[in-house]
């Protein structure tokens, strides 16, 4: 049975604004009870520069682009090998029921803690302890991400002379765009970045110019080859100033975002694509070739960001907080922000069950698994020859989403003929933002790894210490190198997925001590029940992971050391999740219960 | 009054990177972009402290964030009526950045302005 994308699409904005109206409006009013004439800390430490009152839109524009990246496109397309219904009531449900109040919950703690971050709030609610092993836990998750992002990148541009030139085109046009918007005409961002968006157009034009030309050999680099390439850029990007490819790439990247999805969802909603994929396929029972584990709990960890992120705690006790000028503008921009985010989940996952199960899978499996699938494509090679490449086997989930948006675009009027361009215009608008996220991502993480080594040899720490620099972006670097030159996205984006879950159990689980400590203990299931459904799901599939997949691996030749690391550092992640649950039961008994009986104790005195 | 400049901790595709955040604060090259911020809350500060909380809308936002400024833009110039070329400039974002927009009109662009000049626009 197959079903049409219109009623996915209308049905999934109707569940979200009704929980939007009641049940986060109850959470708003009776849970935080959102109190406007509480000055925020955008007034009480206004500084005009880091904390100053901002306007409700412009700072839920601001949030809402920092919340979206990646994570939400590739998770549901991988998600689509149990079928589209998983994916999509997992996204829809996840999204409001936790999702959403995770983000507010953790919005709002840091609003009422001065601002502070997710480590800071767990340090304060919880304990030190807590808030050292929520830092650990950063660590770790940001290098598997990377990691995670990076192999889609990989697996897109592989033996692909068009989008490896594209993609190549996007760091000379940044770097021109730098200089342009910083040194030449100093301030001049819009000029800046129209310039850039022209000559990111051209470069996919006439990428297809390289592809049949003389030059296409020197753009058609194997695996290994990308993938050094990528490990140097990540590198060499996160100890550049943050105006020379950074801030540039961003401009470029925030406007694409925007435009791109705002595209996706008007074609869905003009062209409203039957669903090829089935409703739900034989891998709900485990055994899939993308995602080797059961729908439960699988399809958990598979969708991450759309559902409910980790990440979000970062960013929703980072700048935001410090910036929201009233409690009650949390409400919409916490919770509306991530909804519109599983909005964009769901996008991607129609865009993926619109190819045919057996082109899906013959895109997302290595041709040799793909053959025992007994599968038979049905449009493969016609897509393929009408995007330029070869599209067998190529994994990691970015390949089949621009596939599934080139051909949602090119059903709109007047778009027929255009599948090649607008399948590399969707590889370079993913590569885009991902790059992005490598830059950044191993920047955060080099200054965390800085600010380690400054315990224990005190100018490791300084930021402007070159070998100090070197060395750490190194460590980071071979850390998620390691991950993408020994993995595959079936061993990949599992532990990406676990340690992202897990960030966000952590982060409802400080939410819960929140609500505790503020006296509001019957109202603590909002946060609760979330918590110890992602943290059971989560931790199935971590252990599931080293038991299934990881141990057996020891037994392979070849794959021991690996085998052992992911086991070693999936079951680390783990243990860091289950010390925060622990010491937050400590804190959530000692307030609930032994303040009952001091307050008993003082009643009884004093009679 | 809109006060558009670039921000530190905004830096960096946030999602599945948790973004630069405060760790913005540690790199030296937004140094740049940090000294014309505070700049802007040296102003921020001294307009609100002459009018108040409410004597004036002092809103400072980011470049990205264009799909807010241009119909807030729109709804200056329709109100106060400025010349037609700063019209034109603030319309297009035809302005070096850090600016000030104070009625549709652009002040002290590629700078940030004095307290005296924004105030001459106000009055």
């Amino acid at each position: 049975m197959t079903v049409n994308a219109m009623p996915l699409v209308v049905g999934a904005l109707c569940v979200m604004a009704i929980f939007y109206r009641y049940y986060h409006g109850f959470i708003a009013s009776k849970v935080a009870a959102l109190d406007d004439s509480r000055k925020t800390p955008a007034h009480t430490m206004y500084d005009g520069q880091n904390y100053y009152p901002t306007n409700k839109w412009v700072l839920f524009g601001h949030h809402f682009a920092a919340i979206t990246g990646a994570g939400p496109l590739i998770g549901p397309v991988l998600a689509a090998q149990f079928g589209v219904l998983p994916g999509y009531l997992w996204i829809l449900i996840g999204v409001v029921i936790a999702g959403a109040v995770h983000d507010f919950i953790i919005f709002f703690s840091s609003v009422r803690h001065g601002g502070k971050s997710l480590a800071e709030i767990a340090r304060m609610e919880i304990s030190p302890l807590s808030g050292i092993i929520a830092s650990i836990a950063i660590l770790f998750i940001l290098v598997v991400a990377l990691a995670g992002l990076g192999i889609a990148v990989i697996n897109a541009l592989s033996e692909s002379s068009w989008g490896t030139f594209t993609i190549g085109c996007t760091i000379p046009i940044a770097l021109f765009m730098g200089l342009y918007m910083y040194k030449f005409r100093k301030g001049r961002i819009a000029e800046g970045t129209f310039i850039g968006v022209i000559f990111l157009i051209l470069a996919v034009v006439f990428g297809k110019d390289i592809a049949h030309s003389s030059f296409a050999p020197y753009f058609t680099l194997p695996k290994t080859k990308i993938t050094l390439f990528i490990l140097i850029y990540g590198f060499v990007a996160s100890v550049l100033p943050v105006w020379m490819l950074l801030c540039p790439r961003d401009y470029l990247s925030a406007f694409m975002k925007i435009g791109t999805i705002a595209f996706l969802a008007m074609g869905i909603i003009i062209v409203h694509p039957e669903l090829k994929m089935p409703l739900l396929t034989n891998y709900i029972h485990g055994g899939g070739p993308i995602i080797h584990g059961k729908l439960f709990p699988f399809v958990f960890i598979t969708i991450a960001c759309g559902a409910v992120s980790g990440f979000h705690a970062l960013v929703a006790s980072g700048t935001s907080p410090k910036m929201v000028s009233k409690e009650s503008d949390i409400k919409t921009i916490g919770f509306t922000a991530m909804l519109i985010e599983g909005f964009i989940g769901i996008l991607a996952l129609i865009a993926a069950c619109s190819l045919f199960p057996a082109d899906y899978f013959a895109i997302n499996v290595p041709p040799g698994i793909f053959g025992k699938l007994g599968l038979s494509v049905v449009n493969l090679q016609q897509l393929s020859a009408e995007t330029g490449e070869n599209l067998l086997g190529r994994t990691g989930g970015a390949v089949s989403l621009a596939v599934g948006m080139a051909q949602i675009f090119t059903s709109v009027p007047g778009m027929r003929h255009l599948m090649d361009y607008w399948y590399h215009f969707a590889i370079m608008f993913e590569a885009l933002f991902i790059l992005t996220t490598i830059d950044t991502g191993t920047r955060v993480a080099r200054f965390m790894i800085q600010e380690f080594g400054g315990k224990f040899y005190k100018p490791f720490e300084r930021v402007d210490n070159l070998p100090s620099a070197i060395v750490s972006t190194a460590l980071i670097t071979c850390g998620w190198g390691y991950f993408v030159f020994t993995g595959n996205i079936s061993t990949i984006w599992p532990m990406f997925g676990t340690a992202n879950q897990l960030l966000a159990g952590i982060a409802l689980c400080v939410g819960t001590t929140v609500i505790i400590n503020m006296g509001r203990t019957k109202y603590a299931w909002v946060t609760l029940v979330p918590m110890a459904f992602v943290m059971a799901t989560t931790l199935s599939a971590g252990w599931m992971n080293i038991t299934q997949n990881f141990i057996p691996m020891t037994q392979k030749e070849g794959f021991v050391f690996q085998g052992y690391i992911n086991s070693i550092l999936t079951a680390a992640i783990m243990i860091c999740a289950v010390i925060i649950i622990l010491d937050s039961f400590r804190n959530w008994y000692r307030s609930v219960f032994m303040e009952k009986k001091e307050i008993l104790v003082k009643e009884v005195v004093s009679d | 009054m809109i006060i558009v400049r670039e921000d530190d901790g905004t830096g960096g595709c946030i999602c599945c990177s948790g973004g630069m955040g405060g760790f913005a604060k540690k790199e030296h090259s937004y140094d740049g972009i940090r000294k014309v911020a505070e700049e802007c809350e040296r102003l921020h500060r001294e307009i609100r402290e002459r009018f108040g909380d409410d004597g004036v809308d002092i809103i400072q936002i980011e470049p990205r964030a264009y799909l807010y400024l241009i119909p807030k833009v729109l709804k200056d110039i329709l109100k106060f009526n400025p010349s037609i070329p700063s019209v034109i400039r603030t319309i297009f974002l035809w302005y070096p950045v850090p600016v000030v927009i104070v009625n549709g009109k652009p002040v002290g662009t590629g700078r940030v302005p004095t307290t005296d000049e924004v105030l001459r626009e106000l009055k």
